[in-house]
């Protein structure tokens, strides 16, 4: 894990700076309700897509990888929206 | 080996294949295959389904669920008026009559079982104001509901563009407010409504002789008839907390996060000290990403303003 933590250290600044920038955007659109839906949405494809490139700039990705990232973005915006209703 | 030794030590193999990334499970966590995720989903959804469906048995729901709100009318009053103060506008004074329309709104929505500015029967805020002996010149409404705090109510409210319209409104003077908490869509729910106006008394122009504007959230309406009275004050229905519907789902889904936060963690650590060799997701990645959810369950403020 190491080495692939230190050998993409750009693709995980630019996830850390994803993932402030959903927290922020989450917590400004309170109390719109709708608004913080689709911000999760949006988040949880970009999350997804974000796996999917990493894995494979890296060359280290089949399709038990890109369920993996799907079904964790699913769940991620399940949870989400599920509170905001 | 005995019956008992040998259930245990399944127990136990059971477990490590959810938890411990073996040859059973292709040295990765049982809990993080995508399908074990997408069961997870499907629980949560279940858990979800099941917890909003308490509401067709009223009495079950309240056995189960209470109210944690902590809304008063004074709090309501001094954290408007401090919003007032900032913005350099005039504080608002609670009228009798107002306090009275305000609670009977609140009483007539849960009695015909609506959230909405305007009732089922047509009847508006400015029916009630009419009702309560008030006679205004223009008026405001603003509506809230499932907050934990008045501090909360007032800060969605101010977050909300045609709500804070009705706040920041120089034009206002008086204000009516009722807090009430009972049972809505079978759920016990606190709702707030706060109702502004002008008595009619009052000159309707501004310090230059033009035309007041109406805030966006309140249809203005003349008024010209007089009717009966109703009773004041804040109203609460066996409030006594045991778990507000928010908390109870809450709850549960950062349980159901910090179990795959640590079952990613537990696998991250067992397959880089034995070295494992194998192609799945980055764990680190997912851990972020979880502990971003959790962060934003727990920082989670319910409620819910009428726009």
């Amino acid at each position: 894990m190491k080495s692939f933590l230190t050998k993409n250290k750009l693709a995980y600044l630019i996830l850390f700076v994803l993932l402030i920038l959903f927290a922020f955007l989450f917590t400004q659109a309170w109390p719109n309700k709708q608004l913080q839906r689709y911000i999760a949405i949006i988040f949880g494809v970009i999350y997804f897509l974000w796996g999917v490139i990493t894995h494979t700039k890296s060359k280290r990705i089949n399709s038990e990888i890109i369920f993996e990232y799907l079904s964790i973005s699913m769940l991620a915006v399940l949870i989400i929206v599920l509170i905001t209703l | 080996m005995t019956k008992r030794r040998k259930n245990k030590q399944k127990s136990w193999i059971d477990l490590g294949h959810l938890f411990r990334p073996q040859a059973s499970n292709r040295y990765r966590s049982k809990l993080l295959h995508p399908q074990s995720l997408l069961i997870l989903s499907f629980l949560l959804l279940a858990f979800f389904s099941l917890f909003n469906a308490l509401r067709f048995f009223p009495s079950l729901a309240d056995k189960v669920l209470g109210s944690d709100s902590h809304i008063n009318v004074n709090s309501l009053l001094e954290k408007t008026n401090e919003e007032r103060r900032k913005l350099g506008v005039t504080e608002l004074v609670l009228n009798k009559e107002l306090n009275q329309a305000a609670l009977a709104k609140a009483q007539d929505m849960f009695n015909d079982q609506y959230w909405a500015h305007v009732a089922p029967d047509g009847k508006q805020a400015w029916d009630f104001i009419k009702e309560a002996n008030y006679v205004y010149k223009y008026a405001g409404e603003n509506l809230a509901r499932d907050f934990n705090n008045s501090d909360e109510v007032v800060e969605a409210w101010m977050n909300s563009p045609s709500h804070y319209e009705n706040i920041a409104n120089k034009d206002f003077t008086q204000m009516g407010l009722a807090v009430v908490t009972d049972n809505l869509n079978g759920f016990k729910t606190t709702v707030v409504v706060q109702l502004f106006a002008v008595p009619s008394a009052v000159a309707m122009k501004g310090d230059n002789g033009e035309k007041l504007l109406l805030p966006k959230a309140a249809e203005a309406v003349k008024n010209d008839e007089i009717n009966a009275p109703l009773v004041a004050g804040e109203k609460n229905i066996n409030t006594d907390l045991i778990f507000s519907k928010l908390n109870l789902t809450r709850t549960f889904f950062l349980v159901v996060v910090l179990l795959i936060v640590l079952t990613l963690i537990y696998d991250s650590l067992i397959a880089s000290s034995r070295k494992y060799q194998r192609l799945v997701g980055q764990n680190f990645a997912h851990v972020a990403l979880l502990i971003t959810v959790a962060f934003l369950l727990v920082l989670f403020k319910g409620g819910v303003v009428l726009p």
